[in-house]
């Protein structure tokens, strides 16, 4: 059975984008840009392709991992539901990972590196998948034994549920959805460079994951969240948007003087650096809080 | 067959929607201006306080200091957005004035090469001189 949700649901994600834009155009709630949203849609274009060149790798992966089910778990709406949940805590401790791991990071900085936030953001998918260990995140729910259809099935509707959330043409939602899901406010936080946001909300489609392992940030709405990356790209070229990250981490391993360094680069949160000298979403939210202290000693 | 028709029309959906967005929101891009520059580098770096600043003639960079602590900070406009950099030994490569325009070139390839054209000469020696005195 091939039945792919991404590219069933391609269709509506086009006319969303253009009923987006023009509800942008008479409202003003919300921004889009052209050149911007050339890149994010030829990014999207591009991981498509890459997607479809180097997707033997995930398979190869499970097949390395097969003979070492638990289970063999078969195909039924209650597997597919609880193979849902559990791919989606899976996704958040990617997810995590890729903001938190250098190297992951390389791949995902393309995912936010549009300084605007509207549904053609959520289709600026990375191409460096294939430099990446990722699928090792997919290596438990192989392990439990659940199908590599199923789990195909379920990362696609994941992905397809993501789709909607990048917008700021939705505001709150009712208080019990917001409380479960993840919702446009959440993500938009997560996508913020606002030093309080920095770091926060990287669930796929259950919120109840960062509420639980303290990684959840509500919506101020004193405080309009900014999009982007800290540094942000002075460049639409989308093979740059894809792989600047990796460059850089090319050139520092090449002038890395010890073990230590070249784990540093790699595994420690983008902008370590030997000396300290560079920025960390830590050392931001460090000097911000510092500054803030400093602004209001009373409180 | 089907892939590569299923491709095609996804090209196709690219460039109608890139036409789209040009049609209903135009090609114009962010132009800096004294206040835009401040904000902006009000929320990239926490306890910025706007000092000197030289705006180029065509309002696509500027070059400001921040009077907290003298760092020099380059603002441009990409698109409809800004982008800044904090100038340091290490980030600009090259730096050449030739009258009122001063060309900067740097380290991290994603930053494109930057002429900035200035009210006057006198400005922009000053602002080369300043830039060539930058801490690592």
């Amino acid at each position: 059975m091939h039945f792919d949700p991404t590219q069933l649901a391609t269709p509506a994600f086009i006319l969303l984008v253009i009923a987006e834009m023009l509800f942008v155009r008479f409202t003003a709630q919300g921004a889009y840009e052209a050149r911007d949203t050339a890149t994010s849609l030829l990014m999207g274009f591009g991981s498509v392709i890459f997607g479809a060149l180097l997707g033997f790798i995930f398979v190869w992966f499970a097949h390395l991992v097969t003979p070492f089910r638990l289970a063999n778990i078969a195909w039924s709406l209650p597997a597919i539901a609880i193979c849902f949940v559990i791919d989606d805590l899976t996704y958040y401790w990617w997810h995590r990972s890729a903001h938190r791991v250098r190297w992951f990071w390389a791949e995902h900085v393309a995912h936010h590196s549009s300084q605007h936030y509207n549904l053609s953001t959520a289709l600026r998918q990375p191409w460096g998948g294939f430099l990446t260990p990722a699928f090792i995140f997919k290596a438990p729910i192989l392990l439990m034994g659940f199908p590599l259809g199923m789990i195909a099935l379920v990362g696609g509707v994941n992905l397809v549920y993501q789709f909607w959330i990048h917008t700021e043409a939705v505001g709150k939602l009712p208080r019990w959805f917001e409380a479960v899901m993840n919702t446009p406010s959440h993500h938009r936080v997560h996508h913020a460079t606002n030093a309080r946001y920095l770091d926060s909300n990287y669930a796929g489609v259950f919120i109840v994951w960062d509420r639980l392992f303290g990684s959840f940030v509500e919506e101020d709405k004193a405080e309009k969240p900014r999009y982007g990356i800290v540094k942000n790209l002075a460049t639409f070229n989308p093979l740059k948007v894809a792989f600047h990250e990796f460059v850089s981490i090319g050139k520092d391993l090449l002038k890395s003087r010890s073990p230590r360094e070249i784990v540093g680069y790699l595994l420690a949160p983008p902008g370590w650096s030997p000396d300290g000298s560079r920025e960390t979403s830590d050392s931001i939210k460090e000097n911000w809080t510092r500054f803030r202290s400093a602004q209001s000693p009373a409180e | 067959m089907n892939q590569l028709l299923y491709l095609l029309a996804s090209l196709a959906s690219v460039a109608a929607m890139v036409g789209l967005c040009v049609l209903l929101f135009g090609r114009g891009g962010a132009q800096i201006d004294a206040a835009s520059a401040e904000e902006r580098l009000r929320a990239d770096v926490p306890g910025f306080r706007s000092g000197d600043i030289a705006l180029a003639a065509d309002s696509q960079s500027a070059l400001v200091e921040d009077a907290h602590d003298g760092a020099l900070y380059l603002i441009t406009s990409r698109g409809a957005a800004l982008v800044t950099r904090k100038l340091s030994r290490s980030f600009v490569r090259k730096l050449h004035r030739d009258g009122a325009v001063l060309d900067l070139l740097f380290s991290d390839f994603t930053f494109p090469k930057t002429k900035i054209v200035l009210a006057e000469e006198k400005l922009a020696r000053d602002w080369e001189a300043r830039v060539a005195r930058l801490a690592a």
